[in-house]
């Protein structure tokens, strides 16, 4: 007598591909909720909404502006731990990083309570006659405080993966360290640094808990997409979606842009 | 009295609880080839390293043009000059080209960072190129060249600024036999035209025999001898052969052509052999010659002379393997890199053609 196997139906399969589409409908739906929110009548009234412009300009502004105080401090500090051992860097490492794991409320009192006016800092700024909370650049500095991490994360890696021969190799021909660094360093971590770019910048543009706290909610001042959308959602939500549509293209903006950057050519 | 082209005194390194350099002590002529041989961990590259200025050694000095560039005691640096300022060219085994620059802008780059003017750059870069044989390159990122075109470049690059030394690190040892052979025939004409002292590491017997002028054996961070070529085959004995691993094979010298010689081994057909050194004296006397491992070469084509033999043993190692022929009373030893090895596709107990591609005659027989 012989006996027929019957092929068994592979049922990990159907586990897998079930938990992926649960997850993409976790993601998809409140996504597009939004979309849905936004009557499509309204859409012109709701772009040339004088607070809707007023928050695009200041979140454009603070994030870029943050982007480059980032890139001034963060590409030399992620060169210097990438490239040196010295001692204490596993804490600095740690203190590095601390902002991303850090609550929001936590990271915005804590710049509230070093920089207002009753600090020692908040008096010499006093001094000088500037109040950082309710200014805008206590906005620049709260989108700084979360959004340096990850670009030094990015860029330590970057510069962590370059042969270091090939620096050795350029101390051989050149006399300046700068030049390596312009021409040998740079261009060959510029993927990274690229990527870490997109990520910081985008982290500052959604960054709402940090510079609620610091910075205030004041329209026009300090008021960023983020914080227009938090006042918002009380007394108009085609607003609130409006605004937070437009979060959303630039979220899935810059996830394309960092793969695009980090993709191997 | 002529200064050195490089000069190392009382020159050692450690790394950690190892010593890599002890006590080195050399001189090489201005504007001579020097090569310096050793095994793999003997401390040749470390040995250049030092030389450049990319390390600090622990004691010593360096001088190059009669120049102390470098001098070291007891673990510090007492007179250090930058590996930028001394002129030196390196020429690194896996050649460390920009990957994202093009030939061009590899070969330009020392002349960029000392902000020669434009014209100057494209001339020089262009003259270096042409010089190499790689102009129709320049334009090609390293990715797109082969590996023999890559050491091309990278000479080209060392060049470029005119040294006073350059120094190279095994530039031969990643490429394939064939390109080998070719390259090491365009080196040596280079180091002719260049007139530059040049300082070449190789673990490679043969090819520190053709290009250095000057030879020296290094050996777990000790130079046993640095001396002349002649010197050095004139002196050389059965001892100093046998330390270096070269195979020793004793026969007649039947007769002496150009700078070959016809040898008659007991059991073998007459062979013909380059000799590296002056044997036109000895013809009709029993001789013993000794052959570097990397010069008995297996021959593949059908109708090509040679000596048949047996394959006893095969002995692998990291990137090349030994391959033992003949009878136990007349053995030798051939090198070849594991990538012939494999090409080839030997076993133990086949017979294969043989040929001596190059022999020392020794100095005595016994």
């Amino acid at each position: 007598m012989t006996t027929v196997q019957r092929e068994q139906r592979d049922w990990s399969a159907v586990l897998f591909w079930g938990c992926l589409i649960v997850l993409l409908l976790f993601v998809v739906i409140p996504v597009a909720s939004i979309f849905f929110e936004i009557p499509g009548s309204s859409v012109v009234a709701l772009a040339a909404d004088p607070s809707t412009l007023s928050a695009i300009r200041i979140t454009l502004v603070t994030s870029t502006a943050s982007l480059f105080v980032i890139l001034a401090f963060g590409i030399p500090t992620a060169r210097l731990l990438s490239r040196r051992e010295f001692k204490g860097k596993g804490i600095i490492d740690t203190i590095v990083d601390l902002p991303i794991i850090l609550p929001p409320a936590v990271a915005g009192l804590a710049l509230l309570l070093a920089f207002a006016p009753r600090s020692p800092i908040g008096k010499v700024l006093l001094a000088y006659g500037l109040i950082l909370p309710g200014n805008i650049v206590a906005v620049v500095i709260a989108e700084t405080f979360v959004a340096m991490p990850y670009f030094i994360t990015s860029a330590r890696t970057a510069f962590d993966e370059i042969n270091p021969r090939l620096e050795m190799a350029s101390s051989l021909l050149s006399p300046s360290k700068f030049f390596s660094f312009r021409r040998v360093v740079l261009p060959l971590a510029s993927r990274g640094l690229v990527a870490g770019s997109i990520l910081a910048w985008g982290r500052a543009m959604g960054e709402f808990g940090t510079t609620l706290l610091f910075a205030g909610n004041l329209p026009g001042i300090t008021q960023t997409m983020p914080l227009a959308i938090y006042l918002d959602l009380a007394n108009n939500i085609y607003q609130a979606s409006f605004v937070s549509a437009i979060l959303v293209v630039i979220s899935f903006a810059v996830i394309a842009m960092t793969r695009w950057a980090t993709r191997r050519r | 009295m002529t200064p050195s082209g490089v000069e190392v005194r009382g020159l050692s390194k450690s790394l950690g609880s190892r010593q890599v350099l002890c006590e080195l002590d050399f001189a090489l002529e201005m504007g001579k080839t020097g090569a310096i041989v050793g095994p793999s961990g003997a401390g040749k590259t470390t040995l250049l390293n030092i030389i450049s200025g990319l390390v600090v050694a622990d004691a010593g000095r360096v001088a190059i043009d009669g120049v102390t560039v470098a001098q070291s005691s007891e673990g510090k640096p007492r007179i250090h000059v930058p590996p930028s300022v001394r002129n030196v060219g390196y020429v690194f085994q896996d050649y460390l080209l920009f990957p994202h620059m093009t030939v061009f802008e590899n070969v330009a780059y020392g002349l960029r960072a000392r902000h020669s003017p434009s014209s100057t750059v494209m001339e020089k870069v262009s003259g270096a190129l042409e010089r190499m044989g790689v102009r129709e390159l320049r334009d090609k990122k390293p990715s797109q060249i082969s590996g023999g075109e890559m050491q091309r470049v990278a000479l080209a690059r060392a060049i470029v600024l005119e040294p006073k030394l350059l120094l190279m690190d095994e530039p031969l040892s990643a490429l394939d036999r064939s390109t080998r052979e070719t390259l090491r025939l365009e080196l040596k004409r280079t180091f002719d035209e260049l007139a530059t002292t040049v300082l070449y590491v190789t673990h490679d017997l043969d090819e520190a025999f053709f290009l250095g002028q000057s030879l020296g054996i290094l050996h777990s961070g000790r130079l046993s001898f640095f001396s002349s070529k002649g010197d050095l085959l004139g002196r050389m004995g059965r001892s100093t052969a046998e330390f270096l691993g070269f195979n020793l094979v004793e026969g007649r010298l039947l007769a002496v052509n150009g700078s070959g010689g016809t040898l008659q081994i007991p059991g073998w057909e007459p062979v013909t052999v380059p000799l590296l050194n002056e044997s036109a004296g000895r013809v009709g006397q029993d001789v013993v010659v000794a052959v570097p491992p990397e010069s008995v070469r297996i021959v593949t084509q059908g109708g090509a002379p040679g000596v048949r033999a047996r394959i006893n043993d095969v002995w692998e190692f990291k990137d090349r393997v030994q391959i033992v022929l003949g009878d136990p009373g007349k053995r030798l030893v051939c090198e070849v890199s594991s990538l012939e090895f494999r090409k080839l596709a030997l076993n133990r107990g086949d017979y294969v053609k043989l040929t001596l591609e190059n022999a020392l005659l020794l100095s005595q027989t016994a």
